[in-house]
């Protein structure tokens, strides 16, 4: 039978006029018989579940209405309200929204005070006696497991966790609705579903998804279409007969439980009832094997029948002492780029070890969790020895983690196996004895055996396990790996779960670690490995996976693996063909060639050529070459900053066989950005091309004061003045500091930024005006000339 | 439902920079013969220097007068116009950090001048970035309530002069997200900034008070014939 909740409560205490006196929960406690008979009126037309009016009855919520102190009160007038309404048979769900605030790092809110308002709430709510606590509209997972850990915590209710999704088919925090399953169903949901924002022809698909994603039952309340406002007046467009010839559908896509959200009424609700009366919830596609991951906005499989997948093993500061170290001083670059750039490699989950000695792991491992969600979108396998450092890495990482790991260690195993419960995170199985290492696939197997037994008495499931078949050194015991391997294989038949295994120790002691790696990596694969811990940047690896991903028929006809292989070629550097060093050279710069730049400058002057004429003939030729294309248009800004670049190693080459003084100077030119304006691109860009094209610059920054700059023209007795601005709004200061200095110098002002124009720069009196960088080496050429 | 005047803040998560607009901040957008390697260095670097935070606040807004809040009065003639159906506005900030521009220089000053320049480009894209996700929140947010946020309208932009950031810059309640205004009315960190987006009804019609009620029939903004 499917379940019918009732319709919209907000926009029926709009419609009453009560919804704002100060919000829409407070009515309850002042205006309790109007609330109970919206109730009523979803009774009468056959509503299985009412939702109670507390949806913002939250103490964060309640806040802002200065009203958290009567949170309780609020809760219980609402339960009360429904009961009232309810006739046998009839359910109440406890209905909870969002806090209004976002948890950090999206928002300010701490995440355990999300969890306290939640329990505060949830208390009252089962307290006062209510079937269900149903969470609605939330749009950040992570708000919704604080919810559901609160939920746990407080009662042994069924959990329904509604989330709303744009039509896109994300929540606006980026979670899809198979990811949220993914999330929610182990971590505890007992019904999963989405409600408000779309219509049903929108939702349809977003049902279609869940179902084949999640074994739990799927709860479905539509809006009436999406609104609009008429002569101030608030309108659903979609009427009851519309909600009912919809209604069929989404149960044939997999809901057990309809209603309606915004816009709905009673005539709704029974168009609902009616049209799904005679029909039962069917019988849906069983789910993969295997085990499944999930970050906020992504999830992932592993397991047989699924491709191999990478988890990047380089965030671990065990035996990096410059990672370590940096960690103390509490910056995380390396961390990050560790992230960046596994990711970019393939890495599909990201094992983070935080054990750095000395630092307080348990807060290091939950920052680092919350940063790192922030930049990559895999998910995570939380790896410590310690259960509070595991677990504060859980409950920061809005997503199911790995938890690497658990062992036959007695006192520890019991508390990482309730963490994996608690926050509903995958378990990797580690078949380490009390007596240290076992050393055959039967010893191995018992061990891990009696480890997946009593992770199940402390309520996990089958797809909560990874198994690690244990990896020693070859170079120790010659058998070792074949016992590896054996033991990958028995996995597979006795248990059937994932595996997973960091492979490089096998190598230790040996020379040419990457090849044995590599071929036993490849052996692994052929035995049943599923998810090597490892080095994703690794090329053999990478090159392997994917050569094994097309063998093994996960990359149909191997066009992944023909599309990177052909990336992966380097494409050569444009050949160019001048006999003669000197135009091979101007050529070197105008293509930003640097290394080839600073040779073919060095042969240049083994050939004779004297320092001045490569300047003349070769750099600034090639500079002058590409300031032309420039300005027709045919280069951008960047290509001339690499030849500026080339220019600059070819300068820095020629200066280790001459003099600085016997190189061309055309002239000096004082730079700065003006007073107030603390833009100083544009000005290094201008530096760079002068520099480069035989000027001295003196580069006096930004922000700086006129008499500043009129003492460095007194000093310096420049050729030309540079002056930069980039906003309206320090125009002034450059006009101020073009008087000062025609005052007291007859030097060149030349002025140039994003907002001056010719006219401007006349207005102002300036000598020039260079509308770029390339124009500005152009105009103080002719300067010097 | 959102309180008029509340401070609200949101950090929004950039999986990757927008290496096309990267690209054409930096003035290459047609541009192919390029090291594709830089570009990809240099929204890494990006990446990792980044300290992303949005700020936003609800305001009422008279369309009439002009006036946002009660008390700041919008004098740019386009802006006017832009916010001519809208009854509350959303005024906001975006940053990026101070990080970004650290980078940039020190490459810059490195001689890595290609890398600089497109690290300051791909900065611009990354809070162009955090703003548009801002914006897409507050679509959802408010597309139940029937309304819709018209596109953001920055100081500097059009006829809306540079010089209001003194203004808006308070309203949009910068210093929470660790931006200040110099004298010269420049955000810093300089990859920040500030916008305002009207609220109007997802039919565009006028509410109330709309144009078609209103008497001032030679209204530059006025929307009916």
């Amino acid at each position: 039978m499917i379940k019918i909740f009732e319709g919209a409560m907000g926009t029926s205490l709009q419609a009453m006029g009560i919804a704002d006196q100060p919000c829409p929960e407070y009515a309850s406690v002042k205006y309790p018989d109007e609330v109970m008979n919206i109730h009523k009126a979803y009774v009468d037309v056959g509503a299985d579940i009412l939702e109670c009016n507390t949806f913002g009855a939250n103490p964060l919520k309640l806040a802002q209405f200065g009203l958290a102190d009567a949170t309780e009160k609020i809760n219980i007038a609402g339960v009360t309200a429904a009961r009232r309404a309810a006739k046998k048979g009839v359910e109440i769900a406890g209905n909870i929204g969002p806090s209004g605030r976002l948890i950090a790092p999206l928002g300010d809110l701490n995440f355990d005070e999300a969890c306290e308002s939640y329990a505060r709430q949830i208390k009252a709510l089962a307290g006062a006696g209510v079937d269900y606590i149903l969470f609605e509209t939330i749009i950040d997972l992570q708000e919704m497991r604080a919810g559901v850990l609160a939920a746990k915590a407080m009662c042994n209710l069924p959990i329904i966790c509604q989330l709303t999704y744009d039509a896109m088919g994300r929540t606006v925090t980026g979670t899809d609705p198979s990811t949220a399953a993914a999330v929610l169903e182990p971590l505890g949901a007992s019904i999963i579903g989405m409600n408000c924002s779309l219509g049903p022809e929108q939702l349809l698909p977003l049902v279609k998804e869940l179902a084949l994603s999640t074994t739990l039952p799927i709860s479905v309340q539509p809006n009436a279409g999406l609104p609009f406002i008429k002569a101030g007046k608030t309108y659903f467009p979609l009427t009851p007969e519309e909600m009912g010839y919809w209604a069929p559908k989404l149960v044939e896509a997999g809901a057990t439980i309809l209603g309606g959200c915004c816009g709905t009424t009673p005539a709704h609700i029974k168009a609902i009832k009616e049209a799904v009366n005679n029909m039962n919830p069917i019988a849906r596609t069983i789910l993969p094997t295997g085990v499944r991951l999930a970050s906020r906005s992504k999830s992932i499989w592993l397991g047989k029948g699924h491709p191999t997948v990478l988890i990047g093993e380089r965030i671990n500061p065990s035996g990096r002492k410059a990672m370590a170290a940096e960690i103390k001083t509490g910056n995380l670059t390396s961390v990050k780029r560790e992230a960046l750039v596994q990711v970019e490699a393939g890495a599909g989950v990201l094992d983070i070890n935080m054990g750095v000695p000395g630092m307080e792991q348990k807060k290091l491992m939950g920052h680092v969790v919350g940063e790192l969600a922030m930049l990559v979108n895999v998910p995570f396998s939380i790896d410590s020895v310690e259960p509070e450092v595991l677990e504060a890495g859980l409950r920061a990482f809005a997503g199911r983690a790995l938890i690497n790991s658990v062992s036959d260690k007695p006192d520890v195993k019991e508390k990482v196996f309730a963490l994996a419960k608690k926050y509903g995170a995958a378990i990797l199985v580690l078949p380490l004895g009390e007596k240290g290492l076992p050393k055959t696939t039967s010893e191995r197997i018992i061990i891990a055996g009696k480890l997946i037994a009593e992770g199940k008495e402390a309520g996990l499931k089958d797809n909560d396990f990874m198994l690690d078949p244990l990896v020693l050194t070859v170079a120790s015991d010659g058998q070792a790996p074949s016992e590896t391997l054996n033991t990958l294989q028995e996995y597979g038949k006795v248990f059937g779960y994932p595996t997973t295994m960091g492979l490089s120790n096998v190598s230790f002691g040996l020379p040419g670690r990457e090849d044995i790696n590599a071929a036993f990596y490849a052996l692994a694969l052929a035995s049943g490995l599923n998810a090597p811990i490892i080095n994703p940047c690794n090329a053999k690896i990478r090159m392997m996976t994917e050569a094994t991903n097309v063998l093994l028929g996960f990359d149909n006809q191997g066009v992944n693996y023909s599309k990177n292989y052909v990336a992966a070629k380097t494409i050569p550097a444009i050949a160019v063909t001048d006999e003669n060093v000197l135009g091979a050279l101007a050529g070197a710069v105008m293509g930003g060639e640097k290394e080839r730049a600073a040779h073919l400058t060095l042969q240049a002057f083994a050939e004779g050529y004297d320092p001045r004429e490569i300047t003349a003939e070769a750099l600034v030729k090639g500079m002058n070459l590409i300031g032309d294309d420039f300005g027709a248009g045919r280069t951008f800004l960047p290509q001339v900053m690499l030849a500026a670049e080339a220019m600059k190693s070819a300068f820095d080459a020629l200066k280790t066989k001459t003099n600085v003084e016997d190189l061309p100077c055309l002239g000096k030119v004082v730079l700065a950005t003006v007073k107030g304006d603390v833009h100083d691109l544009g000005k290094n860009i201008v530096g760079a091309l002068l520099s480069n094209s035989g000027f001295s610059v003196v580069d006096l920054g930004k922000d700086v004061e006129p008499e500043v700059i009129l003492a460095a023209a007194e000093k310096e007795k420049p050729d030309i003045v540079g002056l930069c601005a980039l906003m309206t709004t320090t125009l002034g200061a450059m006009e101020e500091t073009i008087k000062l200095l025609q005052q007291k110098t007859t030097t060149t002002i030349m002025v140039g930024g994003a907002v001056l124009t010719q006219e401007y720069a006349r207005e102002i009196k300036a000598d020039l005006y260079a509308s770029d960088g390339v124009q500005a080496v152009k105009l103080a050429k002719k300067v010097v000339e | 439902m959102t309180t008029v005047g509340q401070v609200n803040l949101f950090n929004p998560i950039l999986n990757n920079i927008d290496r096309t607009e990267t690209k054409r901040y930096a003035g290459m957008g047609r541009s192919i013969h390029f090291p594709e390697s830089i570009i990809s260095e240099a929204c890494s670097i990006v990446m990792l220097e980044k300290h992303i935070k949005t700020v936003w606040t609800m305001y009422e807004y008279d369309c009439i007068s002009g006036c946002i809040n009660g008390d700041y009065k919008i004098a740019s003639k386009e802006l006017l116009k832009h916010l001519s159906c809208s009854k509350r506005v959303i005024l906001m900030a975006a940053t990026v950090g101070e990080g970004v521009e650290v980078a940039s220089k020190k490459y810059f000053e490195q001689g890595e001048y290609a890398l600089g320049l497109l690290i300051d480009a791909a900065a611009t894209a990354a809070v162009e970035q955090a703003a548009n996700a801002l914006c897409t929140m507050l679509t959802a947010q408010f597309i139940n309530q029937g309304i819709t946020l018209t596109a953001r309208f920055s100081p500097g932009y059009g006829d809306w002069s540079l010089e209001e950031q003194e203004k808006v810059a308070p309203l949009a309640h910068v210093t929470s997200i660790g931006v200040n205004l110099t004298n010269a009315k420049m955000l810093i960190p300089r990859k920040s900034i500030t916008a305002v987006a009207g609220l109007k009804t997802v039919t565009g019609e006028d509410n109330e008070m709309g144009c078609s009620q209103c008497t001032q029939k030679d209204c530059i903004m006025r929307r009916v014939k």
